[in-house]
């Protein structure tokens, strides 16, 4: 089963449907997505991002996995958020960038993730350009491994700098990467395989931003053994979600 | 004919690629079932005399090569290029030309650039013009080098007519840019490696700005080879584009038949 991890309903109003099109036609079983918008949403847009994220995982329920997308500062509001979400058929936490990683207000998530036993997708980019201001560092994204290392956490697009990701991660084993987004660097699963081992390496697009067919190639075409491969493209990502990816 | 139209061959001082010899570079291609690479020297982006990234290009391949297309890497703001471009034509056997104004801080509006612009076409050459070569998020830290504007490059395009001027690592945005720019002129083009979104983003390319003025390039060895083949062989386009896109059109470019 092949499986995207970081998928997302936003950009176009039809992501949606194009991305269900698309994915049907390159074999793709199941996308993990969740709604986003602007880098700190406040409780009403949250709300609506999530609605939209429920009706497509109701439109198409063989294919949407929806992750709920929480603003870790909104406190209470977010867990219950969360606790909604759980009931509603979602099956992960989304964070993005309302606040780092390892903000104490990301404590009572991670806390109401372990609770569920679901994995939380957090964004991580380290640009050398500059990051927005609560953006998560992969060292952020690290620390809160390392604070809970009975969480399930998973940094995405290998943090951007994936050399730098990949050494600040390596000594969480609760940690894994997703290799979504637009690097596709020579050398990068190699490392990412090499230091974390296949099973912390986890295959996404970030559609509907990023194209399918080229981020694909990037883990379906390299020459990786069948067994990695499999665990990169499904394997991990069944394990992380578990059941709620069969129904 | 599949054509590769973004190689470069040689180390790179911020990153330990996998992959610095030309032979290395053929295989890999080959692999891909690329037949054709148009290459230029690496270092020589970053040396303060690229010319003698051109000789050490050169000396790499050892001499003519039914692989590597090689492109001379020149700036125009140095002392010398004319005879550099010489030497490339007549003693390196090079074949077109690369410009990095951003990488090596000129202007390609200036008398200097143009004039070699105007060299590179008499001489038949193509001439590449690169937007960037890495993400600039992912740049170092003591080198953080902004994107060559892309209103420059279709300026040029419409300047110099005469003169094939190929956008190199250019996003989609950047080739909506430069085609809105430089409208239908013939002589304007753009490789498409640098090309990783939208959703379907070789289909959006085709449709926005037609297959005919589009070249394959694989950012190898930055990028792994088989991204930039992929996202074209299977996309939602026509067999002709397709073909056009891998190696037709470059083909036409570089003068080369089967």
């Amino acid at each position: 089963m092949i499986i995207d991890f970081h998928a997302h309903l936003w950009a176009r109003d039809d992501a949606e449907e194009a991305m269900a099109e698309v994915a049907a036609r390159h074999g793709v079983d199941r996308i993990c997505i969740s709604a986003i918008r602007s880098y700190v949403p406040d409780i009403a847009e949250v709300e609506q991002l999530n609605a939209r994220t429920l009706r497509a995982m109701r439109r198409w329920p063989g294919l949407y996995l929806g992750f709920v997308y929480v603003n870790p500062k909104h406190g209470d509001v977010a867990l219950r958020m969360i606790d909604e979400a759980a009931g509603q058929g979602m099956v992960a936490i989304k964070l993005w960038t309302s606040c780092y990683a390892s903000d104490p207000s990301v404590f009572a998530i991670a806390e109401k993730a372990i609770e569920l036993d679901w994995p939380i997708l957090q964004h991580s980019w380290r640009k050398w350009t500059g990051n927005l201001p609560t953006e998560s560092d992969p060292r952020h994204v690290a620390r809160l491994a390392e604070r809970y290392p009975e969480l399930r956490l998973v940094m995405a697009h290998i943090g951007g700098d994936w050399e730098y990701a990949i050494k600040a991660a390596r000594h969480c084993p609760n940690l894994c990467v997703d290799t979504s987004g637009s690097l596709a660097h020579t050398g990068m699963l190699e490392m990412a395989i090499g230091e974390l081992g296949a099973d912390r390496v986890i295959w996404g697009t970030d559609m509907p931003g990023a194209d399918l067919i080229y981020t694909l190639a990037k883990v379906d075409r390299a020459p990786l053994r069948p067994r990695d491969k499999a665990k990169l493209l499904g394997g991990n990502a069944q394990r992380l979600l578990g059941g709620s990816v069969n129904q | 004919m599949t054509i590769d139209f973004s190689c470069t061959i040689g180390p790179w001082a911020f990153r330990r690629l996998q992959v610095t010899t030309a032979e290395g570079t053929r295989k890999a291609l080959r692999r891909e079932g690329i037949e054709r690479a148009v290459v230029s020297s690496l270092p020589a982006v970053l040396y303060k005399n690229p010319h003698a990234g051109n000789e050490q290009l050169a000396e790499e391949l050892g001499g003519p090569s039914r692989f590597c297309v090689p492109f001379a890497v020149l700036n125009p703001s140095l002392p010398g290029w004319r005879e550099d471009l010489r030497r490339c034509a007549q003693d390196l056997g090079m074949r077109g030309l690369r410009l990095y104004p951003n990488y090596q801080r000129y202007s390609l509006r200036s008398r200097e650039t143009k004039a070699l612009v105007r060299g590179a076409a008499k001489l038949g050459w193509p001439v590449c013009v690169s937007v960037r070569l890495e993400d600039e998020r992912f740049h170092h830290w003591a080198m953080k080098v902004k994107p060559t504007p892309v209103a420059a490059i279709a300026r040029l395009a419409l300047d110099l007519p005469q003169a094939t001027v190929v956008l190199s690592g250019g996003s989609y945005a950047d080739l909506g840019a430069f085609f809105s720019a430089v409208g239908d002129a013939p002589n304007a083009y753009a490789e498409i490696g640098w090309v990783k979104s939208p959703l379907e983003a070789v289909k959006a390319c085709v449709q926005q700005f037609g297959a005919e003025r589009l070249l394959m390039g694989t950012s190898f060895p930055f990028d792994v080879p088989w991204c930039g083949t992929e996202k074209i062989t299977r996309a939602d386009i026509a067999d002709e584009a397709k073909q056009a896109i891998m190696g037709g059109n470059a083909a036409r470019l570089l003068g080369l038949g089967r």
